[in-house]
């Protein structure tokens, strides 16, 4: 570069320069020692390099975060619009949506705050970039492990067995504070099977977030869930378990029971298998709802309105033994359960409801093993284009 | 996606020849920019998200008639640009106090952030924030343009829609004001 092109520059000319605000704003060895160079050669320069620097600097923006998630969302639209051949109108739905969206903010606002502690323990956990599970202790250490299917075991010594005895963490002492929960993030693709201090045994699908303190202290057991889970209680007459999601608190002494609440689903579903539970909305004005066994109660979020059913139990918990078993089940439901459980994009035509999958799944096969199955049952066209699942008609 | 680096002339030729690995590479190169720069025009994301669907789907639709670029990042910038402005001029058709021509473009810059943060900030920096304020829509679009998105003048004017001389001048007069304001806080001390 010409020192000499910069002799005669003024304060301005200097900030309208390419050359010298890609130096202030990203200096790199070759360009610092061409300006340290020009400085010294000319000192007169110091101040006006200093303003440019100063008004080249301001202007950089704070950029706000976008979800790399969405932008693949975006990406899997317009994947499927082309596909389809046509652009579907999103805005004018979306519209619609929004009149809804603005009457679930208003009822938001009867939410009780009974976990303002931390305000994370229920954001969505595909979120989150990393594709490795992970257990964060209360103190902020970080532990990782990206098998399958991990077991992690908490102790009643305050120690954290990770699949077994591949990691031992001894919690710090000086730092407990008995509210402090430690978090288990299970990304998309992987899952866990979590046992708790009191003997608690938790099995965690793909997708979920468990929040729980390292010893249960207080009153009640309470952790916090979002995603999906199975429970299966150490009975404690004592002290009832408490599991709270987003929009439902479900209390229970000691059974056996399933929870469905992912962010992205329109209703959180609770199954009970034995035992007795009982549930509630997190708003001041909320009743108790009684679950009796083999009863599945889903709470519509737009509604607010509890519904019933008994469903056949070994569909509900299937995924806990690797498998998954549909009853005419609707064709994006099970494409959905399979895209979480994989972690792999799936992107289904429109009007695919109409058409059930009745059948059991062996997740231990690989996805294209396991398409190629509902594929053949239901008649459906499955074709891999570019990295992502294409199904139609 | 270094490959887009060396030579946008190239990966967007074999773009419009067919390639998908290109196309999803252009898509997560820029996309994240679009938005980024969308969000400086309005706070209703559905908007900005449809208009970078809108652009895309299109890019894939036509990718045989499109013609060649060396910069693809402003070809996006453009076409991003004008598909979610008309989108706000509709939007707006409905809302009858606001008949202007005008856009909004709300920045904040890096430094008002720490203002943010420590309230006692130096009074040097409330000086530069108070002259930053003063800068039109129109100036703030270019600078970050210009800045932010490292485009030349060329660029910005093709983009913008206006002519070269005139945007030259846009960012002159927001460099020279807030020139102004640094030597001031220079001659306070």
């Amino acid at each position: 570069m010409n020192t000499e092109k910069y002799t005669s520059c003024t304060t301005d000319e200097f900030a309208l320069d390419k050359a010298f605000s890609d130096w202030v704003l990203s200096p790199g060895r070759e360009t610092d020692e061409f300006w340290a160079e020009f400085l010294q050669k000319h000192p007169e320069k110091k101040s006006q390099i200093k303003d440019a620097a100063i008004i080249v600097k301001a202007f950089q923006p704070v950029e706000e975060e976008v979800p790399s998630d969405r932008l693949e969302e975006i990406l899997g639209e317009i994947l499927r619009d082309t596909h389809s051949g046509r652009r579907r109108l999103v805005y004018s739905v979306l519209k619609v949506a929004a009149v809804s969206i603005a009457v679930l903010g208003i009822s938001g606002l009867l939410i009780l705050r009974n976990s303002h502690r931390d305000p994370d323990l229920f954001t969505h956990v595909s979120d989150e970039k990393s594709e490795q599970g992970r257990v964060v202790l209360s103190d902020g250490s970080t532990y990782t492990f990206d098998t399958e299917q991990t077991t992690i075991k908490q102790t009643d010594a305050g120690k954290i067995l990770i699949n077994q005895d591949t990691v031992e963490v001894a919690a710090n002492p000086m730092k407990s504070n008995p509210d402090a929960l430690n978090q288990i993030i299970i990304p998309y693709g992987l899952r866990s099977e979590v046992t708790l201090s009191d003997g608690t045994h938790i099995w965690l699908n793909s997708g979920s977030k468990l929040s729980y303190p390292a010893e249960f202290t207080g009153k009640t057991r309470e952790v916090y869930l979002s995603g999906e889970a199975f429970f299966d209680v150490e009975s404690d007459t004592e002290k009832a378990f408490h599991v709270i999601t987003r929009d439902i608190r479900i209390a229970v002494l000691g059974t056996r029971f399933n929870v469905t609440s992912y962010e992205e689903d329109a209703g959180i579903q609770t199954v009970l298998l034995t035992g007795k539970v009982n549930i509630r909305k997190n708003t001041i004005l909320a009743r108790n709802e009684e679950i009796l066994p083999g009863e599945r109660v889903v709470l519509n979020r737009e509604s607010g309105a509890f519904v019933r059913d008994r469903p056949d139990l070994q569909y509900v918990t299937s995924w806990v033994y690797g498998y998954l078993i549909f009853e005419k089940e609707p064709t994006p439901t099970v494409f959905k359960k399979l895209e979480r459980y994989y972690n792999q994009p799936i992107i289904t035509e429109e009007g695919l409801s109409q058409i059930t999958f009745s059948g059991k799944l062996d997740l231990k096969e690989n996805l294209n093993e396991v398409l190629e199955i509902i594929a053949f049952a239901s008649s459906l066209t499955i074709t891999l284009d570019n990295g992502h699942y294409f199904v139609k008609q | 996606m270094k490959i887009l680096k060396q030579n946008e002339g190239d990966a967007w030729f074999m773009f419009r020849n067919g390639d998908n690995s290109m196309f999803s590479a252009i898509y997560s190169e820029y996309s994240r920019k679009l938005y980024q720069y969308g969000l400086k025009f309005t706070r209703n994301r559905i908007l900005i998200e449809d208009s970078i669907q809108d652009l895309f789907f299109e890019l894939l639709k036509n990718r045989k008639t499109i013609g060649p670029t060396d910069n693809i990042l402003r070809y996006l910038l453009k076409s991003f640009r004008n598909k979610l402005l008309r989108r706000l001029k509709q939007e707006q058709r409905y809302d009858l106090k606001n008949e202007s021509e005008e856009y909004a473009f709300e920045v904040l810059y890096s430094f008002e952030h720490e203002l943010i943060l420590h309230e006692e900030a130096d009074f040097n920096l409330k000086v530069l924030r108070k002259s930053m304020l003063c800068l039109t829509p129109r100036q703030k679009e270019a600078i970050y343009l210009k800045y932010t998105n490292g485009l030349k003048y060329e660029e910005v004017s093709e983009i913008m829609e206006m002519n070269l001389e005139s945007c030259r001048n846009l960012i002159c007069r927001a460099i020279k004001a807030l020139r102004e304001a640094v030597e001031g806080m220079r001659h306070k001390i």
